[in-house]
């Protein structure tokens, strides 16, 4: 845009990614064997798996740190429309494969697609091309804010129809950040604010499941073979683990106690093998990386890289917020995945495709 | 074109706010893992691991002298876990491997291992050699575990103070019951971790908690004293016992036990069963006689009697009574059992003679408040308290409708009934100078470290009567052995007191005929008793003194002997009058020469070489018995009955001419009406 030339990527920020990413196949390992041996007769099927996608995503990043981001801004609509199109078409019988209850996966063959992963990536860059674009507007309820929140709701009732309410809250966090990061009023952020808690009350209130979730999450104990049973059997991993953990390998509550070990709920397994010092350790990158991803935003050159910034970093950072947040039994059960840690390879592919971009403004920002 | 500042500050604000969220999780996480960690780990075990429990070695019973008459024996259990012998899908085949071993059914088999629990025992008592088979299977799910069973080494012997255990080694009776608590122990466990599946981890970590091994309960009894009063009690009930004939009695017991402290030395009781199989046994054999059946005392009761009267200076032994030979009260004459009275005698005489009308004068002048107050005072109509379970109370008449002649027939032992731990007791307290205790079995605990946990503690009741009249009761009762009606019981060099009983049983609401209990309670030494040893014989046709005494004097000098107690200087050596009547001057101790299958003329000059005096009866060529017996030590000048007959004859009975008993009379005199009393109160 500006022409400047290249400069080296924002190293902290690598560091904290490739970290992350680092434990995170180690401990999908660790997570996954005994399901892994149980399932296919190779506790390392998980790994292998993994592995591979891990290798993939790094290509992903690197690609996309090495071209120029500014292309986004020309893309941002196609891109917009192609994902709109996936999350329709998952609904359709016979392109959306169900897992668990819920329709959130187009398969390709051997490869499978979350069309809610595309729509993260997608709205983030649409809402930075049109927030950018004419500053001035944000200020204005309906001309300002309407847009972006129309498209918001839109995408939140496609996503919920999968249903998946935790993809909805990260996207709705993301774009509020991004509303924030782009100078909107105050009083419309906190009657955004009560509109959004409202929303969630009524989603809460639609499914009865979500209720179930509230009543594990305030009191868990209540019924620990029923419906506190993840949360309970998430806390007593934690609390297994202490302060220095039961060592690497060593988890009891992987074998079988704990659902979704290697993927939701891969936290408590860290915090059951590793201790608090693991996962304070885990906490701590993600922090890492939220320092140096808004440092790139408060740095970038224009705009349009500043927002996209924010919300690349705002994706990753509340979607990690959510889990954590969950696992240790401050939130009610979500259903989200843990960003470069949890097992799961499109998910996985799209988070470093982010990062990636984050990467490529950072080689742009100014005084440094 | 570059970012606004406005922008800048907002994006500083956004991550502000994510710190303060991540802030908010590490916070929650020290709560969670640090705080609470412990507590939650601990409940997060109790999901992975599961316990095969370890049982205890029960506790050994031994006797006082730590002679084992209890033990545990280990025998092996063979269980399965259920959850990993379904996830080897080999169900069928396990069982059909397993059923012949252990001599089950197939389909038993294939229930146990199938049904839905964390663990299922599959077979208990396993020998060794067949647990170590099934271990060799290596069958997956299938687990063998180690536990004790109960072996007595001593089989019937104090069966009934013992008890026995069940299959779970829990005690079902005797001391395995009332000290089961103690015995038992703590289980410990075997914990293994476990899937949330029910498979154990491979390699998971195993924890064994100890089992705490049950304390060892020492008896009172002594095995060497329970083992004479056992031989004693064989003979009886094989029809060996002496002058029965060959009858055999319907049951019989005996009681050891030191006058001092309360402990029971010995107490047995027939019929008996053997706690190692006592499933084989009928369940009346369980029924602990001596402590659960209450008899009329008769005679022995007059000790009871004594006791009171002297306490209550309501005679004093050398005073004179006249036994015109029956006794009136309220009409109704209660005849003496010696034909014409026993005439002019003091109450010495009258105790030695087992004079009734002399005993019913005492009880006349103790009057029914004081006789009521030495009875209930001596234990009488309430359980002692000996830790054994369904230990009978007695009956007593009812004080408010006893009559005179009630009074007259409970002075000499009728009409009240009581057990015969409540006898000994209540002699025990003559024996030892007036102070009631409590029958204790159980002498101290002793942990499985040697540790005395709770050591013997005497338990004195209540004083019943003083030091001075326990005293001059206890020298009466001598007498009554050495010259009187007890002398059956006199053992050469000891000093013995005692007194025979007889009573009558109720049956169907009557007294029966011809069918007695014969009872015989005795103490030595007489000046300071260690041991008072009671026989009681139901169901024979002779009485106490013929029947119960030899009995009680085998127990006793045997019992005596092993105690060490030493023949006394001074004691007699023949049955003699002792107390303050004209002592003849002692003359020299002879032993009777055997005289058996001699001529009537040689036999009479051998015997009056030795200082006897001879008296030859019936007709015959030679000699086929001698009374007394060759080798007993009489009193120079002795007169020997010598019996003459032809080879092959049968002796005849020694001569019952002193024999005849006091009660037997009293109950045909009476001929009575069973009271109304007993008819009423089931025991």
């Amino acid at each position: 845009m500006n022409g400047e030339r290249r400069r080296r990527p924002d190293y902290l920020l690598i560091f904290s990614i490739v970290a992350l990413l680092g434990i995170g196949v180690v401990m999908v390992y660790s997570s996954s064997a005994v399901k892994g041996h149980l399932e296919f007769d190779d506790p390392y099927h998980y790994l292998k798996l993994q592995a591979v996608w891990a290798a993939l995503g790094i290509g992903t990043m690197l690609a996309a740190m090495n071209f120029a981001y500014t292309r986004l801004h020309k893309w941002a609509k196609p891109i917009l429309y192609l994902a709109l199109v996936l999350l329709v078409l998952v609904k359709i019988p016979g392109v959306g494969k169900e897992v668990n209850g819920a329709v959130r996966w187009i398969g390709l063959g051997p490869l499978s697609l979350q069309p809610s992963e595309v729509i993260k990536l997608a709205m983030v860059i649409f809402l930075a091309r049109i927030l950018a674009g004419q500053p001035e507007k944000i200020k204005y309820f309906f001309r300002g804010l309407l847009p972006p929140l129309g498209l918001l709701g839109l995408v939140a009732v496609l996503i919920m129809l999968q249903p998946d309410l935790g993809t909805t809250l990260a996207i709705a966090g993301t774009t509020f950040m991004m509303l924030i990061a782009a100078g909107a009023r105050w009083g419309h952020i906190a009657a955004l604010a009560s509109a959004g808690i409202g929303f969630v009350v009524a989603a809460i209130a639609a499914a009865p499941y979500r209720m179930n979730r509230i009543l594990a999450y305030l009191n868990p104990w209540a019924d620990p073979s029923g419906k506190g049973y993840q949360t309970i059997h998430a806390l007593l991993a934690l609390g297994s683990g202490g302060l220095l953990g039961l060592g690497f390998g060593q988890s009891r509550q992987k074998f079988l106690y704990l659902p979704e070990s290697h993927t939701d709920f891969i936290f408590a397994i860290i915090g059951e093998e590793l201790g608090i010092l693991g996962a304070s350790v885990i906490v701590l990158l993600f922090v890492i990386f939220a320092w140096r991803g808004y440092k790139t935003a408060m740095s970038a050159p224009d705009p349009f890289a500043c927002l996209l910034a924010v919300g690349l970093t705002s994706m990753v950072v509340i979607q990690a917020g959510l889990n954590l947040g969950v696992v240790s039994g401050l939130l009610p059960v979500t259903g989200i995945t843990l960003p470069f840690i949890s097992y799961g390879g499109s998910s996985l592919l799209f988070t470093m495709a982010a990062v990636g971009v984050l990467l490529n403004i950072s080689r742009f920002t100014l005084n440094k | 074109m570059s970012t606004s500042i406005v922008m800048r500050k907002r994006v500083a604000l956004i991550f502000l706010v994510m710190g303060i969220c991540f802030t908010v999780i590490i916070g929650r996480l020290v709560y969670v893992q640090v705080a609470n960690g412990a507590a939650l780990r601990k409940i997060a075990d109790d999901y992975h691991f599961r316990g095969v429990p370890v049982s205890p070695k029960r506790g050994d019973l031994e006797d006082r002298n730590g002679n084992k008459l209890g033990i545990s024996i280990s025998s092996e259990t063979v269980y399965a876990i259920p959850a990993e012998v379904r996830a080897s899908g080999r169900q069928k085949e396990i069982a059909k491997q397993l059923a012949p071993l252990l001599g089950m059914d197939e389909q038993d088999v294939v229930k146990r291992l199938t049904r839905r629990s964390s663990l299922e025992f599959i077979k208990k008592r396993v020998d060794a050699k067949t647990a170590a088979q099934v271990r060799l299977l290596n069958l997956p799910g299938v687990w063998t575990t180690e536990e004790s069973q109960r072996y007595y080494p001593y089989g019937p012997l104090a069966a009934h103070i013992i008890g026995f255990t069940g299959v779970d080694n829990q005690g079902l009776e005797g001391i395995e019951l009332t000290r089961d608590e103690e015995l038992r122990g703590t289980p410990g466990s075997i914990l293994t971790e476990y899937t949330a599946g029910g498979i154990s981890i491979p390699g998971g970590k195993n924890s064994y908690i100890p089992p705490k091994q049950g304390n060892t309960v020492l008896l009172t009894i002594d095995t060497n004293i329970q083992g004479f009063a056992e031989r004693e009690l064989d003979e009886l009930m094989s029809g060996q016992g002496q002058n029965l004939n060959g009858q055999i009695p319907k049951s019989a017991s005996i009681i050891a036990m030191n006058p001092k402290t309360g402990e029971i030395l010995a107490l047995a009781s027939r019929p008996v069963f053997d706690p190692n199989n006592y499933q084989a046994y009928d369940a009346s054999t369980r029924r602990n006689i001596a402590v659960q059946n209450g008899y009329e005392p008769g005679s022995t009761f007059k000790i009871i009697t004594l006791s009171a009267a002297l306490q209550e200076k309501k005679i004093k032994p050398s005073e004179g009574f006249f036994d015109p030979g029956s006794y009136t009260v309220l009409g109704k004459s209660v005849r003496c059992w010696k034909a014409g009275g026993h005439g002019s005698q003091t109450f010495l005489q009258v105790a030695e003679n087992s004079c009734n009308p002399g005993f019913i004068e005492m009880g006349q002048r103790l009057g029914m408040d004081n006789f009521y107050k030495y009875l209930l005072g001596f234990g009488f109509g309430q359980k002692t308290g000996i830790e054994m379970s369904g230990e009978a109370k007695g009956i007593l008449a009812n004080k408010k409708r006893a009559t005179a002649l009630d009074l007259a027939t409970m002075s000499i032992g009728q009409t009240n009934n009581v057990t015969p731990i409540q006898l000994i007791t209540a002699v025990s307290a003559v024996a030892n100078g007036g102070t009631l205790m409590k029958p204790q079995l159980v002498k101290e605990i002793v942990s499985p470290s040697g540790q005395v946990v709770t050591p013997f503690q005497a338990q004195p009741v209540r004083r019943v009567i003083d030091e001075e009249t326990a005293r001059q009761a206890r020298e009466i009762l001598e007498s009554v052995v050495t010259n009187g009606t007890g002398r059956r019981a006199f053992l050469p060099g000891y000093r013995v007191a005692g007194k025979t009983g007889t009573a009558q049983k109720v049956v169907n609401g009557r007294y029966a005929e011809g069918d007695y209990v014969a009872s015989f309670i005795s103490f030595a030494p007489a000046n300071d008793p260690q041991i008072v040893v009671l026989a009681v014989i139901d169901g024979v046709r002779d009485y106490g003194g013929v029947v119960a005494s030899p009995v009680v004097k085998g127990v006793l000098l045997d019992s005596l002997k092993y105690m060490g107690v030493k023949p006394q200087d001074g004691a007699p050596l023949t049955p003699k009058p002792l107390y303050g009547l004209e002592v003849p001057a002692v003359k020299k101790p002879v032993t009777v020469p055997s005289v058996l299958g001699l001529s009537a003329v040689e036999a009479e000059k051998a015997l009056k070489q030795a200082g006897l005096s001879v008296v030859l009866e019936g007709q015959g060529s030679m000699v086929i018995q001698t009374v007394p017996h060759a080798d007993s030590v009489v009193e120079e000048g002795t007169t020997v009955f010598v019996q003459l007959g032809q080879e092959g004859d049968k002796p005849a009975l020694a001569p019952a001419e002193e024999e005849e008993d006091p009660d037997l009379e009293v109950i045909k005199a009476l001929n009575r009406q069973v009271p109304d009393v007993l008819g009423r109160l089931k025991d």
